[in-house]
């Protein structure tokens, strides 16, 4: 796996130590894009068990084997991914504006995930059950006579 | 449950910093104040992002928290109903507590949550502290030592704090974070997650050493 990026956005990452290829606390892990990359390929999805799994040694064993390289005619800030297969297989993507944004809004169903996934990792989780309930009163919000019925989905 | 501690929020593409989680301060409170608190989060939306915008320049503040007091602080007013006097004076209150750098998010520190609450618990102290009668700076971005000159020297559009206030809410141009970690690296796994899925890998991927 390589990521081309330009020469400040590639020192960021990959001068400055063991740190972002092997974060040891979360708050580094959020910040350190060949580990993050590396959850992303390894699980397919990044939620936050992912961003957790600091020994996670699939994710680490190929953070440790992505290569940066600083390219410097690339516009600040952009980066493409190559991806390598030992079967000969390769695909590259340019990384473009990233989705969440206005003009790339999250589907309803990835808005609902990322709910359940913060849901579930909240200081008193909330049940499937509850959580079934409470999206389904947001899904109707503008129908509810007042937020009471969200407050009491909201305790469980 | 603090929105902090759920690392997965919004955030806006141009101003650098996550003005929401502030701006939620008293959100679940209390249920009689449920349904006031939408309007009141807009309005922290609003404010934090006015702010963020005017200044123009990244001087390494951590905006979530130094300039997010103040959203927090308006959210918190508008809740318990402060008059504009009292609301001047919140600001005032909030201006003494704003802080927050990023060095804590360079070295991967704890702080850097820390600083996201602090800024919601000192809106809310502020609204509070308001209501009683205590005071504050009353020029607090245009003053000599307000924020714009104090905070933000050579690197500020003071234009833009009530360009189209009450008409433009700035919080709609928000973006909700896809994943729970830093808006800068989103882009990279977008792509990473594409070239996944271009090579048809349906399942988690193992080391080939």
């Amino acid at each position: 796996v390589t990521i081309e990026a330009d020469p400040a956005g590639h020192s960021d990452q990959f001068g400055r130590g063991p740190v972002k290829r092997r974060p040891t606390q979360v708050v580094e892990a959020q910040f350190a894009q060949p580990f993050l990359v590396a959850t992303a390929l390894v699980h397919g999805k990044v939620g936050i068990a992912e961003v957790d799994g600091l020994g996670d040694a699939s994710v680490l064993s190929l953070s440790d084997r992505i290569a940066g390289v600083a390219r410097d005619h690339r516009p600040k800030g952009s980066l493409s991914i190559t991806v390598q297969r030992t079967d000969g297989g390769s695909v590259t993507v340019e990384a473009s504006d990233p989705i969440g944004s206005p003009e790339k809004p999250l589907s309803n169903a990835q808005l609902a995930t990322k709910f359940r996934d913060c849901a579930r990792n909240a200081v008193q989780p909330l049940s499937d059950a509850s959580l079934d309930g409470l999206l389904a009163a947001i899904g109707r919000l503008e129908a509810l006579p007042d937020a009471r019925e969200l407050m009491t989905a909201f305790a469980g | 449950m603090p929105a902090w501690v759920m690392r997965w929020i919004s955030t806006t593409r141009w101003t650098p910093g996550v003005p929401s989680i502030p701006a939620f301060p008293c959100w679940g409170r209390s249920s009689r104040y449920a349904i006031a608190s939408g309007v009141s989060v807009a309005l922290g939306l609003d404010v934090s992002c006015r702010i963020a915008l005017a200044s123009t320049l990244d001087r390494g503040w951590h905006r979530t928290a130094a300039i997010g007091v103040f959203g927090a602080t308006a959210a918190a007013g508008k809740l318990i109903g402060l008059t504009p006097e009292q609301m001047l004076a919140a600001f005032g209150i909030a201006y003494s507590h704003a802080a927050g750098n990023r060095q804590c998010i360079l070295d991967g520190a704890l702080t850097k949550r820390m600083q996201a609450g602090q800024a919601a618990s000192a809106g809310v102290f502020s609204a509070v502290l308001a209501q009683t009668g205590f005071t504050g700076a009353r020029n607090i971005f245009n003053g000599r030592f307000g924020f714009l000159e104090l905070y933000q020297p050579n690197g500020y559009d003071a234009s833009v704090l009530l360009r189209d206030l009450g008409a433009a809410f700035r919080g709609e141009a928000l973006s909700y974070k896809p994943y729970p970690c830093g808006r800068p690296l989103h882009a990279a796994i977008d792509a990473a997650l594409a070239a996944r899925a271009r090579l048809k890998i349906d399942r988690p991927m193992t080391s080939s050493r």
